[in-house]
C-alpha cells in the first residue's frame, strides 16, 4: 500500500509538471530552472546496521521552482550502491559444522527531493528532504568449510527518506557542491533479517544551472 | 505529453512491480541411496544431485543462520512429508544426508523426494524413494537343530527382502554370543518375501535360543525361543541288549540327549534298515520295538533325533529268548490259597512282573504277587489264591526294560492243596535201612494236606526221584501224618543228601486237574553203614584265613540251618586274635548256600552309619564251641600267643577259663509285616522291599544283656505304581512280651526295584506303634536287619573252673534209664598255660535248656585227686561222645572219647571213659580196645586234628606232629559185649572193629588246627593251618 500511495505522490507530481510545462507556453513568465547534477561519493551504513560503506553514485535532475526566488527546488535523483557484510556461524546440520557468508546489499536508490536553496552569493547552501525508493538485492554466498556456498539472493523495494544536506559553489555554469544526506529505508530480507538500509552518504557533485 | 506519462506511469508501476522474492540455483535430485527403506527403523539416505544450495539468513542481525535446503517426501497420492530439517545434514551442494526416522510413519510405498532450497527452488526425483514394511518372521521349521551338524532350518514370514546389492541378509541366532549368519557368507538363502532358509552350523552352545532375521534395510523380526540348540544324543545302554525275534521286544534305550520323538531304526551290516515303533519316555529314554521275526545277528542301532543328530549302538537279536524261565517250585498250587513258589532262569532284573498266562477268573493273566528279585537266576513269588482250576499254565516273566521270557507249562493251579511237610523223623538212616529190622522204626513224616493216594520217594540231589522199594504209606485217616515202611535192604540206596517228597492226585476233572502234586522236605540222609564219607569238596571259603577257630551247626528249624565259625586267629609269625564270628546259611540240601560267610552281627548301635558286628568280649583263639537247643558255646581259648612249644609252632600264653554263650535267634520271634501301597508322599515309583524287627529292653531273656534286636520280619514286598508312599502294618511276635518291646526298627531297600534282602535302616519307631508311612522322605541308612542265623549278644555263661585253651568239648547224651535222656556239655582237657596241660575235665549239664555250673568242683590245675583224669595231659585234641543211638527205649551206656594232643612221647593211646551218675561224671578213662584186646591208637600222635565220632565209626585226621600230617584214621566200633537192637547194652564197653581205613574224606591240603562239624549231613573243615603256622580260608564238605 505504501508503494502504492508513493508511486501516486510521484505521478502526481509529474502529471503537475506536466500541466505547468504546457501552461509555460506563454513568455512572460518565470520559467523557473533545470538543475542536473551528478554526484559522486561515499555511502557509511555503520551508525544503522552492519553493512559497511561503500560507494555512491547518483545523478539528479531538478527543476528550480520559479517562486520564491528560485530558492525551491524539486529533484529526483538515482542512485546507486552495494555496502557489504560479511560473517559466519556453527551449524551442525552442516558437515563442516560452520559456515562463513559474504553478503552484498545492492541499493537502486530514487529520490524526489525538496530543497530550499538559499544563494549567498556565489554560495548556495541547501536543504531537502524527500521519499526514497530503494530497489534494494541482497545477494550472499559463502562456504561451510571448504566448500563453497554459491549465491543467493533476494529482492524488494522499499520506501524509505532521504534528507540532503549541501552547499554549492559557484563554478562555471553550475553549481560545485558538497552534499552530506541521511537515508534510511527498512529491509525485512530473509536474507539481512529485519534490518534498515539508513546510511550517512557523503558526495562531492556538480549541478548544471540551466 | 500524453506518452510521457504514459512512460512515468508505467515507470512506477514496474517500480512498485518489483516484489519481494529470492533466487539461486534449482536443484536437481539424481539419486537416492538406499532407495528402499525401512519403516520400521530411522533409515540414513544419501541424496545426491546439484544445486542443494543452502542459504545464509539473518545475516545483518547479530546472529545468522544457515538455511539448509529441505527434504519433502511425496507419496503417490501427493501427501507430503516434511523431513524434519534436523535429521538432514548437507555435505555440499550435490550431497545431503537424510535420517528418515521411524517416527514419520511413512507408510509402504513410492514417493518422490522433493529438495527444495531456501529460495524457494526445489527438484525432484520422482519415485525416488521407496519405503518398505519391516520383515515379520512367523516360524522356523524345525525348531530344534542339534549341535554337531549343519543343519538347514526354513525361516517363514514375511517382507523378506533380498537386496544383497545394498547389504545382506542377515539371521541371528540369540546365543551368548550372539551367532551372526549371513547371505554373503551363503549361510542364508533368500527364496521369497516369505520364505529364507538357514544352515545352522554346529558347535553352537546347548539352548534355546530367539532367531533374527534383519532385511538389507536393516529392518528386523524376532522370534523368541523359537531354535533350540540341542546335544547330540549318545546312548549309553540298551535293555535288554538282546532282542528275542520270537515277540515283539520292547527294547529301552537309555542314553542323553533324546528329543521328541527320535527315529529308531536297526540294521545288519549291509542290510536295509528297520524302522523300530518308538516311544518317547523322556530325555534319557526311548522304548522301541523290535518287531517279531527280525533275523537273528548283530544290528547297528541308530537313534536319530528329530533334529538330524544321531547315536548308534549294537543290538543283538537271538532266536533265543533274553530272558528264560527254566523252573518253577513248586509247580503246582491249590487255587484256595496262595502259594509260595521259586521262579529259576536267567538275566532276570529287579523287579519284574511275573504272570500266569490265561489263569485268572475270565481268562485274563493271573498276576503273581510279592514278586521278590532275589538274583539274575532267581525270583520268588506268591501265585494268589483264586486262580482257574487248571492248567499247567505258561509262567511269563516281564522285566521292567519290557524283556520277556517264558516257561509253558509252568505251574497248575489244583483243586486240592498240595502235601506240606514238617518234619521227617529219623531224618537219617543207613542206606540198606529196613524199618522191619530189628530195632528199625518206620519213617514218620508229619505236615499237612496228606490223603490216602499218598506215596513217598526220595529226591536227589541231582532233582531225580529215587524211588524206595516195597513202601507202604499209612494215613491212617490223619491227614498230617503219614507212616512210612519200607526195606531197601536189597537195595544198597546211594549214600547222600534227598529230600522226601510226598505226592498226591490232585481231584479228577471236573473239579480238579488230576495232577499229581507233592510237597518236598530237606534233609534226609542215606548213610553207608561204614560211616565213610564222600570226599571232601571245595565250599565257600572264608573271607580270611582263621585257625584255631570254634566250628559248629545249628538251626532254627527243620528248614533253616546255619554253620558257624567263631574267633580263631589269623595265623603268622604274629597272629591277630578275633573276637568276632561268621555265620553260612546252608541250602535245601545243606550245603553252604550262596550268600556265603556273613559276619555276625548284632543290633546297630548307629544305623544310620552302619551295621555292628556281635563280638566276643576279647578276642581269642584256641576256644572249644559247641551248640545245643539252640545256644551256641565258647569255651575257653587263649587271649594271646606266644613263640612254639608243647609241640605245636605256637603255645597259648593266656589260657582262660571264659564261657560266652549266644542264641541262635529263632525266626518265630520276628514281628509280622504286612505293606500296602499308598496315595501322598514322595516315594518315587517301583518296587520296594520292607523288613521290620522288634527292638527288645536290656536283660530280654535270650538277648542278652543290653538292648538288643529280634530277627526281622519275612520281608514284604510292595509295588508303588506312581509317586506315592507304602503303609506298613506290623505286629510283635507274641513270643516276644509286650514288656519287653522297646521299639520297631523299618528296614526298607535303598531305591525303587532294587534287590530283595537288600533292606537298609529306614527308621525307628515306638513299643505302641503298630505301623509306619514310608512317603520317601526318609532317607536309608547303613544297617541291615537282623536275618535268620544271627546270635544274641554274647553273654557270659558258667566259666570253667580251669583257664583252658584248646580244649576238646562234646555235648554227650546220656540215657541212663528208660525214659531219660540227659545232655551234658563235655570240656576235657586244654593247656591251662603256656607249659601245662590238663589231664582234667569239666562237664555241665544242660538239662535246663542251656548250661549250668561245670563240675566236678576242682581245687585248680591238673585236679586229680577230685575226679577220673585223662592218663596224659591232652591239649590240641578231639572230644566225641559215643552215643548210637541214645535210646529212649533201652538203658545205655554213653562214653567221652579224648584223643590225640598228647605231648608225652609214646602217650598216643586214645582215651575213653564212660559217663556215669546224673551230674555227667566219668567213670575211669581207659583204652578202647581192638578184637585182639590191643589198645587203639593211631600213629603218630598229632595236634588239633580232626577227630570224631560217627555212625559208629571213629575218625581221627591229619593235624599237626612236626608238620601238618597227611592221615586218615578210620575205625569201626562195635559193642564189647551184649546189644540190644543194635545198642550196646548198659556198661557194656566197645572195642574196635575190623581193620583200621581211611575215612574217604579225603582232605586236601592236610590240615591242622581247623574248625569242623558235622551237620546236616556234611563234615565241614572250615580255616585252619596246613603247615602249623598260616591260617588258611578254605572250607571243605564231605557228605556224610
Amino acid at each position: 500500500m505504501r508503494r502504492i500511495i508513493v508511486a501516486a505522490v510521484l505521478l502526481s507530481s509529474l502529471a503537475a509538471g506536466a500541466d505547468e510545462t504546457i501552461t509555460q507556453a506563454a513568455p512572460a513568465r518565470d520559467r523557473g530552472q533545470v538543475l542536473i547534477a551528478a554526484k559522486l561519493g561515499g555511502l557509511f551504513a555503520e551508525p544503522f546496521s552492519r553493512l559497511g560503506a561503500s560507494y555512491l553514485v547518483d545523478v539528479e535532475i531538478g527543476y528550480a521552482l520559479p517562486v520564491l526566488k528560485h530558492h525551491l527546488a524539486l529533484a529526483i535523483d538515482g542512485a546507486y550502491t552495494a555496502p557489504q557484510a560479511s560473517g559466519g556461524g556453527t551449524d551442525a546440520q552442516v558437515a563442516a559444522g560452520s559456515y562463513s557468508y559474504q553478503l552484498q546489499q545492492r541499493e537502486g536508490i530514487l529520490g524526489l527531493t525538496l530543497y530550499y536553496r538559499h544563494p549567498i552569493g556565489r554560495v548556495t547552501p541547501y536543504i531537502g528532504v524527500g521519499p526514497r525508493l530503494f530497489l534494494l538485492q541482497s545477494e550472499v554466498d559463502g562456504a561451510a568449510g571448504t566448500t563453497p556456498i554459491h549465491t543467493s539472493s533476494e529482492v524488494s523495494t522499499k520506501a524509505g527518506v532521504g534528507a540532503p544536506l549541501g552547499v554549492g559553489v559557484r563554478l562555471g555554469p553550475g553549481d560545485l557542491f558538497l552534499e552530506a544526506s541521511v537515508l534510511w529505508a527498512p529491509i525485512d530480507h530473509r536474507i539481512t533479517g529485519d534490518s534498515n538500509m539508513g546510511a550517512l552518504t557523503v558526495s562531492l557533485g556538480y549541478r548544471f544551472v540551466l | 505529453m500524453t506518452s510521457i506519462r504514459r512512460i512515468a506511469l508505467c515507470a512506477a508501476l514496474l517500480l512498485v512491480g518489483c516484489g519481494h522474492g529470492m533466487d539461486g540455483p534449482t536443484p536437481t535430485v539424481a539419486k537416492i541411496v538406499p532407495p528402499v527403506a525401512c519403516n520400521q527403523l530411522d533409515t540414513t539416505v544419501v541424496i545426491t544431485g546439484t544445486g542443494f544450495v543452502p542459504v545464509p539468513e539473518q545475516t545483518l542481525q547479530k546472529t545468522s543462520m544457515l538455511v539448509l535446503p529441505t527434504v519433502t517426501l511425496v507419496d503417490a497420492s501427493g501427501n507430503k512429508t516434511a523431513i524434519d530439517p534436523g535429521a538432514v545434514t548437507w555435505t555440499d551442494e550435490t550431497s545431503m544426508t537424510v535420517i528418515l526416522h521411524a517416527s514419520l510413519g511413512l507408510a509402504p510405498g513410492v514417493y518422490d523426494v522433493v529438495v527444495t532450497n531456501a529460495t524457494g527452488k526445489s527438484g525432484t526425483l520422482a519415485g525416488g524413494l521407496t519405503i518398505v514394511p519391516p520383515p515379520t518372521l512367523v516360524s522356523i521349521e524345525p525348531t530344534e537343530v542339534c549341535d554337531m551338524r549343519t543343519t538347514q532350518v526354513t525361516l517363514t514370514g514375511t517382507n523378506f527382502r533380498d537386496d544383497p546389492a545394498t547389504a545382506p541378509l542377515l539371521v541371528t541366532i540369540g546365543t551368548p554370543t550372539p551367532t551372526v549368519l549371513s547371505e554373503a557368507d551363503g549361510a542364508v538363502t533368500f527364496v521369497d518375501p516369505q520364505t529364507v532358509t538357514v544352515d545352522i552350523p554346529p558347535g553352537l552352545p546347548d539352548g534355546i535360543y530367539s532367531v533374527t532375521i534383519q532385511n538389507a534395510d536393516g529392518c528386523s523380526s524376532t522370534l523368541d525361543n523359537a531354535l533350540t540348540i540341542a546335544p547330540s544324543p549318545t546312548i549309553t545302554s540298551i535293555a535288554p541288549t538282546s532282542a528275542w525275534n520270537g515277540q515283539d521286544t520292547t527294547i529301552t534305550i537309555t542314553g542323553t540327549g533324546f528329543r521328541m520323538t527320535p527315529a529308531v531304526t536297526i540294521a545288519a551290516a549291509g542290510g536295509a534298515a528297520i524302522t523300530l515303533a518308538v516311544t518317547f519316555v523322556d530325555a534319557q529314554h526311548v522304548t522301541a520295538v523290535v518287531p517279531k521275526a527280525t533275523a537273528a545277528g548283530g544290528y547297528t542301532l541308530t537313534l536319530t533325533n528329530p533334529d538330524g543328530c544321531s547315536a548308534t549302538a549294537m543290538l543283538t537279536v537271538t532266536s533265543t529268548p533274553p530272558i528264560t524261565v527254566t523252573g518253577v517250585i513248586n509247580p503246582f498250587g491249590c487255587s484256595s490259597d496262595g502259594t509260595p513258589i521259586t521262579i529259576t532262569g536267567t538275566f532276570f532284573e529287579s523287579t519284574p512282573q511275573a504272570f500266569l498266562v490265561g489263569a485268572a477268573t475270565g481268562g485274563g493273566d493271573l498276576k503273581l504277587v510279592n514278586v521278590a528279585f532275589v538274583s539274575s537266576t532267581k525270583l520268588t513269588a506268591i501265585v494268589p489264591s483264586g486262580g482257574v482250576i487248571g492248567g499247567p499254565y505258561t509262567l511269563k516273566v516281564v522285566n521292567p526294560d519290557g524283556g520277556i521270557g517264558q516257561k509253558a507249562m509252568a505251574f497248575t493251579i489244583t483243586d486240592l492243596c498240595p502235601p506240606v511237610i514238617d518234619d521227617v523223623s529219623p531224618s537219617s538212616v543207613v542206606h540198606n535201612y529196613s524199618t522191619s529190622a530189628p530195632g528199625a522204626t518206620p519213617i514218620t513224616v508229619t505236615g499237612s494236606n496228606f490223603r490216602a493216594d499218598a506215596t513217598v520217594v526220595l529226591v536227589n540231589q541231582s532233582g531225580t526221584e529215587v524211588a524206595l522199594p516195597n513202601v507202604s504209606v499209612a494215613t491212617a485217616g490223619i491227614p498230617t501224618k503219614l507212616t512210612v515202611n519200607f526195606d531197601a535192604s536189597a537195595m544198597n540206596l546211594a549214600d547222600g543228601i534227598y529230600l522226601v517228597r510226598v505226592k498226591e492226585a490232585d481231584a479228577a476233572p471236573p473239579a480238579g486237574t488230576g495232577v499229581t502234586e507233592w510237597g518236598d522236605y530237606s534233609l534226609f540222609i542215606v548213610t553207608n553203614p561204614s560211616g565213610k564219607f564222600s570226599p571232601a569238596m571245595a565250599a565257600k571259603p572264608l573271607p580270611a584265613g582263621r585257625r584255631g577257630l570254634g566250628v559248629v551247626g545249628g538251626q532254627v528249624n527243620a528248614a533253616a540251618r546255619f554253620i558257624y565259625a567263631i574267633a580263631g586267629d589269623s595265623g603268622g609269625a604274629t597272629p591277630t586274635l578275633f573276637d568276632d564270628g561268621l555265620v553260612a546259611p546252608l541250602d535245601l540240601f545243606g550245603n553252604i548256600g550262596d550268600a556265603g560267610w556273613l559276619t555276625l552281627r548284632k543290633m546297630a548301635a548307629n544305623p544310620a552309619t552302619g551295621d555292628t558286628t556281635n563280638t566276643l568280649p576279647s578276642a581269642r583263639t584256641g576256644v572249644g564251641i559247641a551248640q545245643w537247643n539252640g545256644w551256641v558255646y565258647v569255651l575257653g581259648g587263649t587271649t594271646s600267643l606266644g613263640a612254639a612249644g608243647l609241640g605245636a609252632t605256637f603255645t597259648p600264653t593266656a589260657p582262660i577259663a571264659d564261657v560266652r554263650r549266644a542264641r541262635i535267634l529263632p525266626a518265630t520271634e520276628a514281628p509280622t509285616l504286612s505293606t500296602a501301597a499308598g496315595v501322598g508322599g514322595t516315594l518315587a515309583a517301583g518296587t520296594y522291599y520292607y523288613k521290620v524287627s522288634t527292638l527288645v529292653t536290656a536283660g530280654t531273656a535270650g538277648y542278652g544283656a543290653n538292648a538288643a534286636e529280634t530277627v526281622a520280619s519275612d520281608e514284604s514286598v510292595v509295588t508303588v505304581g506312581a509317586t506315592g508312599s507304602v503303609q506298613l502294618t506290623f505286629a510283635r511276635s507274641s513270643l516276644i512280651p509286650a514288656a519287653n518291646v522297646a521299639g520297631f526298627r523299618i528296614y526298607r531297600s535303598a531305591a525303587a526295584n532294587g534287590t530283595s534282602q537288600s533292606e537298609l535302616f529306614l527308621a525307628d519307631v515306638g513299643a505302641s506303634a503298630t505301623g509306619y508311612t514310608d512317603d520317601g522322605s526318609a532317607t536309608p541308612g547303613m544297617a541291615h536287619p537282623l536275618g535268620a542265623g544271627m546270635l544274641s549278644e554274647w553273654e557270659a555263661g558258667p566259666a570253667l573252673q580251669v583257664a583252658r585253651a584248646y580244649p576238646g568239648v562234646t555235648v554227650a547224651v546220656a540215657a541212663p534209664a528208660a525214659g531219660t535222656t540227659i545232655p551234658y556239655l563235655y570240656v576235657v582237657g586244654g593247656a591251662s598255660s603256656a607249659t601245662i596241660v590238663e589231664r582234667t575235665y569239666e562237664v555241665s549239664s544242660l538239662t535246663s535248656g542251656t548250661a549250668g555250673a561245670f563240675g566236678p568242683t576242682l581245687t585248680g590245675s591238673n585236679d586229680c585227686a577230685s575226679e577220673n583224669c585223662m592218663a596224659t595231659g591232652r591239649w590240641s585234641l578231639f572230644t566225641s561222645a559215643v552215643v548210637d543211638p541214645p535210646s529212649v527205649t533201652n538203658p545205655v551206656t554213653s562214653w567221652i572219647v579224648a584223643g590225640a594232643g598228647a605231648t608225652i612221647a609214646g602217650q598216643n593211646l586214645d582215651e575213653h571213659a564212660q559217663i556215669t551218675g546224673a551230674s555227667g561224671l566219668l567213670q575211669a578213662w581207659s583204652s578202647v580196645t581192638t578184637d585182639a584186646s590191643a589198645a587203639f591208637t593211631i600213629s603218630p600222635e598229632t595236634l588239633g586234628p580232626i577227630g570224631f565220632y560217627s555212625n559208629a565209626h571213629l575218625a581221627v585226621i591229619d593235624g599237626y606232629a612236626g608238620m601238618v600230617q597227611n592221615k586218615d584214621e578210620f575205625v569201626g566200633l562195635a559193642c564189647n559185649g551184649t546189644s540190644t537192637n543194635g545198642v550196646c547194652d548198659a556198661g557194656v564197653d566197645f572195642k574196635q572193629t575190623g581193620a583200621r581205613s581211611n575215612s574217604n574224606l579225603g582232605v586236601m591240603p592236610p590240615i591242622a588246627w581247623c574248625g569242623y562239624a558235622i551237620t546236616s549231613g556234611y563234615m565241614f573243615i572250615v580255616g585252619g593251618s596246613t603247615d602249623g603256622t598260616n591260617a588258611v580260608t578254605t572250607v571243605q564238605e564231605g557228605a556224610q
